[in-house]
């Protein structure tokens, strides 16, 4: 079975570690737990063409005071940065996140994921966000706390990886 | 083979695991606290795929070719969280036999240090995404700040209200887009029943002004003083719209004015009225006359056909009276059946009053109400007139002399009709 590693990538606090766990075991936690270093789940998928293992990364968040460790994104085949909608700085990082993307493995498809749309939402406009990089497959306003969007996303990705790659 | 190559005794004294692995990453040895890194139900088997164990090294093929080809001298992956625990991967490449290499992927567990550090950044990140929201919620409220001031109008006057700023609300409600405000009056702009010499402190004014599209707007406007040292140098004047409530006003003025049925004076203003007619006779020769109207036999019609005939009657009247009189007249309905018309500015020899009064009367013959199709209505009417000054001099005496003279008709009637 191919398998493969997708990197969720993001400043702290976004969500990415519950996006995770909404897409891996269906559950959610209010609790906020930092994670440090990275975390890797699996996740079996299939589609018309191919069963699939999608091994998801998920990294320690940017802070101030200590950005994205570049080893964990070696290998991937895939990205989903990851802001949180009710901060904008968080909104504002995707720039700098798509870059060191891009400079760690060019060319791989990238999902935003617009995450917490199940509360108060900060302006942004997403056709903006969209035409940043060529290599955004989509941008999705996702809630792991209600599970909007979130497979719906994954799917997707794993679809275009697919077809780039079987 | 792994023990030639790490000493056990290391291995166990700075917590680490070793796997060695082949290049086609095909499981060759593994220490024997391997359990520390995978899961019961995942045990590690020798000539198994390392990547089915070790999810980590999917997809970083290129990596450990690099490796193997002697591009790089390690691999390093820090911190990765595995059964409750971090571990720093270090891979390197080894020479099992002469010329067959293999990689030996390093495990190190970081028991007290990793808590440690795990505790400290989950401390700093939770703190700093409290402070992030609290942020957050304090730009929000600037925004609905800006977004209200965006609506509410203020501006400053000097102590001889001169206008010494105003914000983008006010100019904008005056179609201005830089400072032509300033330094004009602000009765150039604002009108005011009460003085319009200034503003005293802590006090508040209603404020009209015409907006750029012509409408009359009023304001409730609160006057803060500024204070410079001792002295007030300025006051800040902040205007909120009431036009709404003046709307309110007007409506509850008509409704206290006007009856609710026939939406004619009621007898609160035609009293009124006449209170000022009565002013203006003290000043000039004017004469005027009262007309009461009193419908004839108007509750058998309520009770044979019900009481919406009868209201429908009485508008039917009231509409079919102000059509006879002048706009400068008034009808007004003052009470179940009686209406009252007040005639102004008669003159000396006026044909007026009598051909009116005569038209009147022949609204009973013309002007039936067609209640339904199969229903009309004929109503009949008594009157009596009271003209001022032969009648009376004084509302009382006047509405009784026409009270009269009304009821003198009715009996008249009724006598002729037994």
């Amino acid at each position: 079975m191919f398998a493969y590693k997708v990197v969720l990538v993001g400043d702290f606090g976004t969500g990415k570690s519950s996006l995770v766990r909404r897409f891996v075991d269906n559950t959610f936690s209010e609790d906020y737990i930092s994670s440090i270093g990275v975390s890797i789940s699996r996740k079996q998928l299939s589609n018309d063409v191919s069963d699939t293992t999608m091994m998801l990364w998920d990294i320690e968040g940017k802070t101030d005071f200590k950005p994205i460790f570049k080893q964990y994104l070696l290998g991937a085949k895939a990205f989903i940065i990851v802001a949180d909608l009710t901060r904008e700085k968080t909104l504002e990082s995707i720039k700098e996140h798509i870059q060191l993307c891009q400079e760690s493995v060019p060319d791989l498809p990238i999902c935003i994921a617009l995450n917490k749309a199940d509360i108060k939402s900060v302006n942004y406009n997403a056709n903006e966000l969209k035409k940043l990089s060529s290599n955004i497959i989509k941008v999705y306003t996702t809630s792991a706390k209600s599970g909007d969007t979130v497979n719906e996303m994954f799917a997707a990705l794993n679809n275009v990886v697919i077809e780039r790659t079987v | 083979m792994l023990s030639n190559l790490v000493l056990p005794i290391i291995c166990k004294k700075y917590n680490i695991t070793c796997v060695l692995f082949s290049s086609d990453f095909i499981v060759l040895e593994y220490s024997d606290n391997i359990e520390e890194l995978t899961s019961v139900d995942e045990e590690i088997k020798t000539n198994e795929d390392v990547r089915s164990y070790f999810w980590e090294f999917v997809g970083m093929e290129e990596q450990f070719e690099e490796l193997f080809i002697g591009k790089e001298k390690t691999l390093h992956i820090p911190m990765v969280f595995k059964n409750k625990n971090y571990f720093d991967i270090d891979v390197e490449i080894c020479e099992i036999e002469e010329g067959q290499k293999c990689y030996l992927a390093m495990f190190t567990k970081q028991t007290k240090f990793s808590a440690n550090y795990s505790d400290m950044i989950q401390q700093i990140n939770h703190d700093t995404l409290n402070f992030e929201n609290k942020k957050e919620d304090m730009e929000t409220n600037e925004h609905y700040y800006n977004l209200i001031n965006e609506k509410l109008i203020s501006f400053h006057v000097d102590q001889d209200g001169i206008i010494t700023e105003v914000n983008e609300a006010c100019s904008f409600f005056f179609g201005f887009v830089g400072d032509e405000m300033l330094g004009h009056h602000f009765s150039t702009f604002f009108t005011s029943r009460e003085s319009n010499t200034g503003f005293v402190q802590g006090d508040s004014k209603i404020l009209r002004a015409v907006d750029t599209h012509g409408t009359d707007v009023f304001f409730h406007a609160d006057i803060i003083p500024i204070h410079d040292k001792k002295t007030i140098c300025e006051n800040i004047i902040i205007c909120q719209d009431i036009t709404y409530l003046k709307r309110v006003e007007t409506e509850l003025e008509y409704a206290v004015h006007h009856d609710s049925l026939t939406g004619l004076p009621n007898r609160t203003l035609l009293l009124k009225r006449l209170e000022e007619l009565l002013a203006r006779t003290k000043e000039e020769e004017i004469s005027f006359a009262l007309c009461f109207i009193d419908l004839d036999k108007f509750k058998i019609i309520n009770d044979n056909l019900g009481h919406h005939a009868g209201d429908m009657l009485l508008k039917h009247v009231g509409e079919e009276l102000t059509s006879v009189v002048r706009e400068c007249d008034t009808i007004a309905r003052i009470g179940g059946d009686e209406f009252i018309i007040l005639f102004e500015n008669l003159g000396a020899n006026d044909d007026f009053l009598p051909s009116t009064l005569k038209r009147i009367e022949q609204l009973k013959d013309e002007k039936p109400l067609n209640y339904t199709e199969d229903i009309i209505i004929r109503f009949g009417f008594s009157l009596g007139l009271s003209v001022y000054p032969d009648n009376g001099l004084d509302i009382k005496s006047l509405m009784a002399h026409a009270d009269k003279k009304m009821y003198e008709v009715k009996k008249k009637r009724d006598n002729n009709i037994r």
